[in-house]
This record gives structure tokens, C-alpha cells and sequence, in this order.
């Protein structure tokens, strides 16, 4: 079984809020409107991973990176 | 060998005596074919006209410029033809200009916005109401140039009686930039934020964004008048006009295509995206740039230090090696990477606020009238170019 660990760069996200908006369910503003993740892992295949792909090639910052794991 | 057979690539050499000049009327009013053949041809290109300066419209160079900063610096200003203050935080590299955007970025965050939904939506109607009886009315000076200024002069926390006044500075300081109206509009507007903050000073902080920027702190101490002046004419001169701009686009947009006023009115859901695909269709502000700090290269092409580099975000916004179908509005594009608030540090500050007058100002504007057209195309005018954006728009409401 693979894990799926989603985060957004801080040093790169720049608030343009793409992510937050398509996927509130995953993302969303800190204080200042830039990007967190609200779901840290999850399993390869279920739909917060695919929407958190979609979630990466939306983002015109290049911030947000996933990391894939075998357990 | 075929005969007669046309040679469509042109080559670089071709465009050596061609000096691209964002504020001729052929980029102002219909740029588009240009921007797809340089970046096709001569994505980097250096032009003589006002002063020299370099040219990138493709999405890569574009945003390239944008995030790295060291290299592009905003420091010495952003825009051509504009004399005097520089502005804060757009016109400053970081790390400075992280401590003053970071005062900004509170107020103008996306979790401060549903407070502002409701009052704003009421402007709307407002605005509307004045010509919702009327068979035949003129967009901007109804509806696209008043509502988004009202909204920006109040949640800064300008007076009613001093917003058409200001209006008059703000406008005559960036369209006609480096003339004596806008030096004497800018000395005026200067002199304005001075009495008021000065009188501000003496009371308690109200619940605006002067007030932020007036006990705004940076290192620790208090920001300096001058700059807190800065700050208030960035905001004022980049909220105004460029919402009017995208809201008069997106309304042309949908008075030529019904199938999307239809898809928006049995989806309402869809105007989160279409809003971003406003922006990236109409890129209000189209045209920015930087200051090389270092010999660099941009797309193989050498450039020095302290040569200008202007860039195109409505350009790259067309760019097909980016979007499919550039020239077309897609409702639900995603991903839809548009550079319309630009990208890097600098990204728009005010980007969240301008969403979200353009989606209330659509949902209102549908609402009020289901069906119109343009009255005449051949009417629309536009301005530009650094920002661009439709000034002339004849509505006419064609059934309710």
C-alpha cells in the first residue's frame, strides 16, 4: 500500500489561491491567504490524491509537491 | 517545385526595423496577432520607442521575469512614463518588500472576504438599479467604472463626499502619466493622503485599510508617513481600473456568447473559474516591468544591467504553449495558470477583493439582465497599454 504525503511550499506559494478555491476540501488561506494543506497524507488512488495532482498543475507558483511512499 | 507556395515563418532579421511600442493604437486596440507572431518569432525583442526597453511575451520568459527577482528588480519602478514616487510594496525587491506586502496581506486575505460579500452585493444593486428600467445604457459609466470604484474608496475608508475627487487624481495620475495633469493631479492627491493621515492620526483606528496601513508596523517600529502614503496610492491606483476593465470584458464576453450567460445562470457554480478566466481573458494589467540587475539571458537573448525589460501578462495570458484555445473564454478552464495578477512576490494584492467584485458584479449584472447585446461593436473603444482596457461599451437589453 502507497501513501501519498501533500504539501504546499511556503516558500514558493504566493496566495493566488487556486488551490483553495477548487479544492477547499484539501487547502486552504492562513492569515495572510497563503496556501496549506488541511489533509497531510493519504492513500495512492483515492480522489484527494488525484485532486491534489490537479491541484499541482494549477498552481502557477510550482508550490505544490507530493511525495509518494511505500509502506 | 511548387511555385507560388507562401512562406509563413518569418525570420528574426524580418523584425529589424520593427519597434514595438505598447502604446500605439494597434496594440492598444487589437494586439493579439502581433503578440502570437513574436512569440512564435522573436519572443525577446528590444525596441527603440520610449526611452528602449526589452519585449518577452511567451508564458516561460514571462514568468521567469516574476519570480526571480534578483535578477528583474522592481526597485527602480514598474511601469514607464511615470516620474516620481515609487510606490510600496510593488516598486521594491524583497526582503523589504515582504515586511510592508505582509501588512497588506491581512486585510486583503480570502478569509476577510465574506465579510465584505453583503455590503458589496448591496452596491451592486445600487449601481444597477439606475439603469435596470433603461432599454439601452452605456456599461462603464453605469455600471464596470463606478461599482468597483465605490467598493475600493470605501473598504480603504475614504469618505463618500471626497470619492469623486480622488477619482479625478487617480485616474488623471495613470492615464496620462508623465504629462503636466498628472504630475499636478499626483502633487494633488499626495497633498490629499497628507491632511488626511495627519487628521486620522489624532483619533482612534477605524476598521479600514487606511487604518491598517496607518498602524501597520515594520521591524518593530511604526511605517514612516511617506511610505504609508505610498502605500495608499498603490492601492488606489491598482484597484480601480483594472476591475473596471476585466467586468467590462467579461460583460462583452457574455453579451456576444448567450450559450455562456446559460451555462453561468444553470451553474452558478461555475463563476469561480470563469472568474480567473476573466481575468486571464482580459488581463487589465497588461503590460509591467523590471529593471535587469546583472548581465543575464532571456531565452538565449543577452541582456545588460540596467536595461528595462517590459513583459507581456496579456500576451503570455494568449500564449497556446500554455492554454488551449488562448483566444476563447472556457467557463470551467482549469488548470488555468493565468499570470492576469501577475506571479512571484508581487502577485496582486488585491486579487482576492477583485474576484470578488467580479463575481458579485456578474451575479448582479445577470440577475438584473438575463439577456443583452452589444449595441454596436464597431462603438467599443479601448485604452491603453501598460494597463488596457475597454472604455466605451453600448448595451442593449434585449428581452428581460
Amino acid at each position: 500500500m502507497s501513501t501519498v504525503k501533500l504539501s504546499v511550499d511556503p516558500l514558493k506559494c504566493q496566495g493566488h489561491g487556486r488551490c483553495y478555491e477548487a479544492f477547499p476540501e484539501i487547502f486552504e488561506p492562513d492569515e495572510q491567504g497563503f496556501a496549506q494543506v488541511k489533509i497531510d497524507i493519504c492513500e495512492e488512488g483515492t480522489s484527494p490524491a488525484a485532486d491534489f495532482r490537479a491541484a499541482a498543475a494549477g498552481c502557477p507558483e510550482r508550490a505544490i509537491s507530493e511525495e509518494v511512499r511505500c509502506d | 517545385v511548387r511555385t507560388g507556395q507562401r512562406q509563413l515563418q518569418r525570420s528574426p532579421e524580418d523584425w529589424a526595423d520593427f519597434d514595438y511600442d505598447f502604446k500605439s493604437s494597434k496594440i492598444v486596440n487589437s494586439p493579439h496577432d502581433v503578440w502570437r507572431r513574436l512569440q512564435d518569432e522573436m519572443p525577446v525583442i528590444y525596441s527603440r520607442a520610449h526611452d528602449g526597453y526589452w519585449f518577452a511575451c511567451r508564458y516561460s520568459e514571462v514568468i521567469e521575469i516574476l519570480t526571480d527577482w534578483q535578477t528583474f528588480s522592481s526597485a527602480q519602478g514598474v511601469v514607464s512614463l511615470r516620474g516620481g514616487t515609487l510606490l510600496i510594496p510593488q516598486e521594491m525587491d524583497p526582503p523589504d518588500h515582504r515586511k510592508y506586502r505582509s501588512v497588506l496581506n491581512v486585510p486583503l486575505s480570502p478569509k476577510q472576504m465574506p465579510a465584505h460579500e453583503g455590503w458589496i452585493r448591496a452596491e451592486a444593486r445600487k449601481q444597477l438599479a439606475t439603469v435596470v428600467r433603461s432599454e439601452r445604457f452605456e456599461l462603464l459609466s453605469a455600471f464596470a467604472v463606478p461599482f468597483p470604484k465605490i467598493v475600493a474608496l470605501r473598504l480603504m475608508g475614504f469618505p463618500e463626499q471626497d470619492l469623486a475627487e480622488l477619482d479625478g487624481w487617480v485616474t488623471n495620475s495613470i492615464m496620462e502619466r508623465g504629462s503636466e495633469a498628472a504630475t499636478l493631479a499626483g502633487a494633488a492627491l499626495y497633498g490629499y493622503l497628507t491632511t488626511m493621515l495627519q487628521e486620522r492620526a489624532e483619533h482612534l483606528p477605524k476598521d479600514d485599510l487606511i487604518s491598517v496601513v496607518q498602524n501597520g508596523q515594520v521591524d518593530g517600529a511604526p511605517i514612516p508617513v511617506e511610505d504609508q502614503i505610498s502605500m495608499l496610492m498603490l492601492l488606489l491606483f491598482g484597484g480601480l481600473h483594472t476591475t473596471t476593465s476585466a467586468l467590462a470584458g467579461a460583460i462583452v464576453w457574455l453579451a456576444d456568447h448567450p450559450e455562456d450567460r446559460a451555462r453561468l445562470k444553470a451553474q452558478p457554480g461555475l463563476m469561480t473559474t470563469a472568474v480567473d478566466e476573466f481575468v486571464r481573458f482580459t488581463s487589465p494589467a497588461d503590460t509591467l516591468s523590471r529593471v535587469v540587475t546583472t548581465d543575464t539571458e532571456l531565452a538565449g537573448c543577452p541582456i545588460k544591467k540596467g536595461d528595462r525589460v517590459m513583459f507581456g501578462l496579456g500576451a503570455a495570458n494568449r500564449d497556446p504553449r500554455e492554454f488551449d484555445h488562448p483566444e476563447s473564454v472556457d467557463l470551467a478552464r482549469y488548470p488555468n495558470r493565468h499570470l492576469g495578477f501577475g506571479s512571484g512576490p508581487h502577485r496582486c494584492v488585491g486579487a482576492h477583493l477583485a474576484k470578488l467584485q467580479l463575481r458579485v458584479g456578474l451575479e448582479e449584472f445577470l440577475s438584473a439582465f438575463p439577456n443583452f447585446e452589444v449595441e454596436d461593436h464597431s462603438a467599443l473603444r479601448w485604452e491603453g497599454g501598460e494597463p488596457r482596457g475597454l472604455i466605451n461599451v453600448p448595451i442593449r437589453v434585449t428581452e428581460r
